[in-house]
């Protein structure tokens, strides 16, 4: 086998990469999304003075944060399947995915939350400000802006997780790569050109959120 | 001797036993039968998770029908047996980067793939088959639109189910254990697979209730797979094969794992 055939690559640019890459995005926001809406979820609930709130936000943090994600994913797929709830394999895939992120999202967030300084909270009771106030206004936006980092990395870490869901047989940009390495016996050519358009998705990703962070964040100094 | 001599002198050392220990890949024109003597070891590639040609036994050991096979090769050579496991996405990079002498278990022969390597005469015929559950309500092919279909990833399966069945919804799994998993819990309506697979599976699963369409067959040859421009080796194998079919060795060995005989005999000559 000689030098390197481009021409399999661009023959299937759009069918392969170009829609395994709109998989893996959507995939990865749709995971992202209910991730963050657990973690809020579970963190304040970890925070809570009500023992039964706490108590399961923490068996399930614990839970998905000690389980490879990957058998999670097999879990809600198959597992459930076999009791009767059966999913598609983009739905198990989401679901699965942003389970496992909330559960990490849910630290980060509690993290965020507990390094919002107290006096913040006092000023604003003491401003007049009532309790859906003060977390919409002062608590939350401060304590996103503590761990804006750590929140990026999550994103990375959850488009490039969706790799994961090519063992259920999503059509994502690694399911489809290396469909297309098995049909043409050339694994660099594919892999080259998925490797590529992670980096572009990861890239395009760290710029845009900077840009948003800066936006977001510039005013309160 | 001052410290940047010392670090240069260990650095070309390690970077000459470095290269010494490598091991060059086709770098002479001897025949794989010969490294193989020479050498002392065979390294036979297997299909792991594949009941019964390969699979682990409660004690963890590999056993199964092809690695009785191999032993049998290794001990024909007068070598001793190293077995890798493969699966069947990775049966083709093995051979061509050398880390295998021959590939056996159910290697299908197809033009494309005679183009990166080489294939011995077939020596069992197999046939894909779709399995349904026993309760489904499909009854032929042409039920079989718009149903999802679980296929392996690196096998002829996906494009041959959508041959006889163009509205039919493949799903590529990572290895046949899962495929045959999908269509037990659901997530597939059927599943297109080897049918000495499922007959075997079905043995040791007895959660797995499978009903196999009829007309669906793709019969295929089986053969095993070993590296191009090497006609010794070949011949070599080829000899092995035709034994082992000729004296009934084979029909034995089919006999003690798939509990039956041959779904299909095939003739034997002489290559």
């Amino acid at each position: 086998m000689g030098g390197f055939d481009w021409g399999v690559i661009l023959d299937n640019f759009q069918a392969v990469f170009i829609d395994g890459a709109l998989i893996t995005l959507v995939t990865g926001f749709g995971a992202f999304t209910l991730a963050f809406c657990i973690g809020v979820v579970a963190a304040i609930a970890r925070r809570s003075r009500v023992p039964i709130l706490r108590w399961t936000a923490t068996v399930y943090v614990e839970a998905f944060r000690n389980t490879p994600a990957l058998v999670a994913l097999f879990l809600i797929y198959f597992g459930l399947a076999g009791l009767g709830l059966r999913l598609s394999n983009l739905a198990a895939g989401v679901v699965s995915l942003g389970l496992t992120a909330g559960a990490y999202m849910t630290e980060i967030i509690r993290a965020g939350l507990q390094a919002v300084p107290r006096s913040q909270v006092e000023a604003a009771v003491a401003l007049g400000l009532g309790s859906r106030q003060l977390y919409y206004h002062v608590w939350f936006p401060q304590a996103i802006r503590n761990v804006y980092l750590p929140l990026v990395n999550m994103w990375v870490n959850l488009l490039l997780g969706t790799s994961l869901l090519s063992t259920i047989g999503v059509p994502e940009l690694t399911h489809n790569a290396l469909v297309l390495y098995l049909d043409t016996f050339r694994p660099f050519e594919p892999f080259i050109a998925m490797t590529l358009i992670y980096l572009i998705l990861t890239w395009l990703s760290g710029r845009s959120l900077s840009v948003l962070e800066r936006r977001m964040f510039s005013d309160r100094g | 001797m001052k410290p940047f001599r010392l670090g240069a002198v260990l650095l070309a050392a390690t970077l000459v036993s470095v290269a010494c220990s490598t091991t060059p890949t086709e770098s002479t024109n001897k025949s794989a039968l010969d490294q193989i003597i020479e050498r002392g070891t065979i390294r036979v590639g297997v299909i792991v998770n594949w009941v019964p040609l390969g699979f682990n036994d409660p004690s963890g050991e590999l056993v199964g029908y092809e690695v009785d096979q191999a032993n049998a090769l290794a001990k024909a050579l007068g070598v001793k047996l190293e077995m890798v496991p493969t699966t069947a996405a990775d049966r083709i990079p093995n051979l061509l980067t050398n880390k295998i002498d021959v590939m056996i278990g159910l290697f299908t022969p197809t033009l494309e793939r005679s183009k990166s390597v080489a294939f011995t005469q077939p020596f069992i015929i197999d046939a894909l088959v779709v399995g349904v559950p026993a309760d489904s309500s499909i009854q032929s092919i042409s039920d079989l639109a718009g149903k999802t279909v679980a296929v392996t990833k690196g096998t002829t399966e996906a494009d041959q189910i959508l041959q006889i069945q163009p509205a039919a919804k493949p799903i590529q799994f990572d290895d046949t254990d899962t495929s045959v998993l999908a269509v037990k819990q659901g997530q597939a309506d059927a599943v297109f697979e080897s049918q000495l697979f499922m007959m075997a599976k079905a043995t040791t699963d007895t959660g797995l209730n499978l009903r196999f369409l009829s007309g669906v067959a793709f019969k295929e040859n089986e053969a095993w797979g070993l590296r191009r421009g090497d006609p010794e080796w070949k011949a070599y194998l080829n000899e092995f094969l035709y034994l082992q079919l000729f004296d009934g060795t084979n029909d034995q060995l089919f006999d003690k794992w798939f509990k039956g005989k041959v779904p299909f005999p095939l003739p034997y000559s002489w290559y």
